[in-house]
């Protein structure tokens, strides 16, 4: 086994056997986040089930009951868990994705991997617990008496679509974050924008006929509402079109966000 | 020297100042970073080559600058230097967490760096969690950690709290059980930062031993420490870096002697080795000490002589006064510690010189069992046998001495002349051992 150092940009390693060989470390890490998340609290793992629906409560009374916001017919609750569930995924990943090379900056200047394990970290443990969460989905679903059908097979797909944006996006902020700490203060504003671009609470059928593609350039926009209508029969089909520009918006912010990454990792420990 | 398994080749590494200094802001930078692609379409060279860059302006320092040397097979190398010199920068680059900005390495066979004891602990997982985690980080698979847990909980001897949350750890138990994993490391190349000086001095000799061990079942072992008696006791060869490049690499001895005149002036000091009573000055002396010197077997002058070999100390003293039942006294130093203390006394009986007369002293000794490194001689007179050396009626005169490793095998501050024999015991071993688990 031979290494071979060399000046920054002339050594581009295969990122793909690179990743497999550091398989190891990406467990460990994942483990790591997932088994101190809830040390030391009363309820645990439990939190991640209690979160969403707390916010779905929430999101009922105001929304759903005060605010009589459309829910295509769906029950409310289950319609805002729908949308919560990727959308928490989405933001956890965002906003742990981006921080998550300064905040594991001891390790970046101490050990050499390839920097992408720590979003990739985030993305796995966040992914944990979507799917932990998504217990809570399938009982609201069964007390509305609402069962699964056969599309719900392609809710993984728009899962995807949900996490190749938020990765793509926390890569670029992460390496952006190593050089300017104003990052911190961007991501709670874009957060909060970005969650009312989504029709997390709201159906997406409020916005204008007109103004349809360019809220289709949200890639959330298409990932609730495909996840809502793969999950729940009898939800409005979804705008193909739109998911269509929701897709390729996800896959482009993910390869510049990996470009930008992959082109200023090596620097990373010299800028910490 | 047989194919080099570590081979660094005009090694040169800078970094701009601006970097350095606290993060920029976005916007103070975003007119730069726009312009950035412009300027390189227009041509506007990149990073200049070590030679040419402007490399006395503010703007850049280089770290390391053309660097080149290379390990053999089994080699276990010191790096010394002051700080800043460039020796963590090196290792940084060596274990691939910074890019070099000129020149390359090459590196053949599996290579595991520590540039810190218990990297990635997280104060929330027990010390079991732990061991797993940062065995990952240094780059052992799960399997090989539980196949070594056993032993690694063993050598940390923490055995009770293992499965304690690491934040109730004393920091002495943190570095105990991060130095464990590490000791566990089966690669054949091992880089390794400022670590032995961690923990209590046992953990600290017990890591020394372990460091050791891993030298002698052929580990090519690069490290870098401030601590020069390990470096003596380790390594055969150091490389010294100052101000970026290689100032000196060579055999241990020769390499950290010139260090150590680099470091406080020109001629060699024993500022290290004697404390300060006996340097003292001494004002109006009754007796002057005058031509001391060590002489090797050969009986010729020598400043350094292989450790267990023949040696002599001859010096005379010139009286100014009349001394009578006066005491010569001779003291080697080794980093303010006392290897040997002897008295004239005890082998000539009371020194009575009368004024303007000189005496010659000739110390024979048939092997000067001294450990390798340096040391000092300091020689004094003082008035009486058993008076403290704060009443020297002579100048302190020191002789530093350099003993080198010579044939002798072991380590440590002295040399034992010994031979081993091993015979067959009568009767059998009374206690049965558990068997290893």
């Amino acid at each position: 086994m031979s290494v071979v150092i060399a000046p920054e940009g002339c050594s581009r390693r295969r990122l793909g056997h690179e990743l497999w060989s550091f398989r190891g470390l990406f467990l460990a890490l994942v483990g790591r986040d997932l088994g101190v998340r809830y040390k030391q609290t009363l309820v645990g793992a439990l939190w991640v089930v209690l979160q969403p629906v707390a916010l779905m409560l929430v999101f009922t009374v105001f929304f759903g009951y005060l605010g009589r916001f459309s829910s295509d017919g769906l029950p409310y609750p289950v319609f805002a868990l729908c949308g919560l569930l990727p959308w928490q995924l989405f933001a956890r990943a965002l906003n742990e994705g981006s921080v998550s090379v300064v905040a594991n900056g001891g390790l970046v200047q101490k050990v050499y991997f390839p920097r992408i394990l720590l979003p990739a970290t985030v993305v796995v443990s966040a992914l944990v617990d979507f799917a932990v969460a998504f217990v809570a989905v399938i009982a609201l679903m069964a007390y509305y008496g609402i069962a699964l059908t056969a599309t719900s097979l392609l809710a993984p797909l728009l899962v995807a679509l949900a996490i190749a944006t938020s990765l793509g996006i926390s890569l670029f902020f992460a390496a952006l974050y190593v050089r300017f700490r104003d990052i911190r203060h961007v991501l709670p504003v874009l957060t909060q924008v970005w969650f009312f671009a989504s029709p997390v609470f709201y159906s997406p059928s409020i916005v204008p006929d007109g103004y349809r593609t360019v809220y289709g350039l949200n890639p959330m926009v298409g990932v609730i509402e495909g996840f809502r209508w793969a999950l729940l029969p009898g939800a409005r089909p979804p705008d193909w079109s739109m998911v269509a520009v929701s897709a390729v918006m996800a896959l482009l912010l993910l390869g510049i966000g990996l470009a930008y990454f992959r082109r200023h990792e090596a620097t990373f420990a010299d800028r910490l | 020297m047989p194919h080099a398994v570590i081979c660094i080749e005009g090694l040169s590494k800078r970094y701009r100042l601006g970097v350095r200094e606290p993060y920029g802001l976005l916007s103070e930078s975003l007119g730069r970073a726009l312009s950035r692609p412009f300027r390189r379409l227009l041509g506007i060279p990149p990073a200049p080559a070590p030679q040419t860059a402007p490399a006395g302006g503010p703007e850049w320092i280089w770290a390391l600058r053309d660097v080149s040397f290379e390990v053999g097979p089994g080699e276990v190398i010191g790096i010394v230097g002051r700080n800043g010199a460039g020796k963590s920068t090196l290792l940084k680059i060596l274990s691939r967490i910074t890019a070099p900005t000129a020149g390359q390495v090459r590196m053949d066979g599996r290579v595991s760096s520590l540039l810190e004891v218990g990297t990635g602990f997280h104060p929330e997982l027990t010390g079991r969690e732990n061991v797993y985690l940062n065995g990952a980080i240094l780059g052992m698979s799960r399997r090989e950690t539980g196949a070594k847990f056993d032993r690694i909980v063993e050598y940390a001897e923490i055995a009770p709290f293992i499965d304690t949350p690491v934040k109730f750890y004393s920091s002495g138990m943190k570095v105990r059980l991060g130095f464990a994993v590490a000791a566990h490391l089966d690669s054949e190349i091992l880089i390794v930062d400022e670590v032995l000086s961690v923990g209590d001095l046992a953990f600290r000799q017990k890591s020394f031993e372990t460091i050791e061990r891993m030298s002698e079942t052929g580990r090519t072992i690069l490290f870098v420490t401030h601590n020069v008696s390990v470096l003596e006791q380790l390594s055969a060869r150091c490389v010294y870096l100052h101000e970026g490049g290689v100032r000196a690499d060579g055999s241990t001895e020769e390499v950290l002697a010139l260090y150590r005149r680099d470091l406080f002036g020109a001629a060699p000091t024993d500022i290290d080795d004697v404390p300060m009573i006996y340097r003292r000055a001494v004002p109006d002396p009754l007796v002057a000490i005058e031509d001391m010197a060590f002489c090797g077997a050969d009986g010729q002058p020598a400043d350094s002589v292989p450790a267990g070999a023949p040696a002599a100390l001859s010096f005379d003293l010139a009286a100014a006064g009349d001394v009578e039942g006066a005491d010569v006294h001779v003291v080697f130093f080794r980093e303010r510690l006392a290897l040997r203390s002897d008295r004239g006394h005890d082998h000539l009986g009371p020194l009575s010189v009368k004024k303007g007369e000189r005496r010659r002293i000739e110390i024979a000794y048939p092997a000067l069992t001294l450990g390798p490194g340096e040391a000092t001689a300091v020689v004094f007179v003082v008035p009486r046998p058993g008076a403290p050396p704060d009443q020297a009626i002579s100048p302190f005169h020191l002789l530093r001495l350099t003993i080198r490793r010579g044939d002798q095998r072991g380590r440590g501050l002295v040399a034992l002349p010994q031979s081993w024999r091993v015979d067959q015991a009568p009767g059998l071993a009374r206690r049965q051992f558990p068997a290893a688990e």
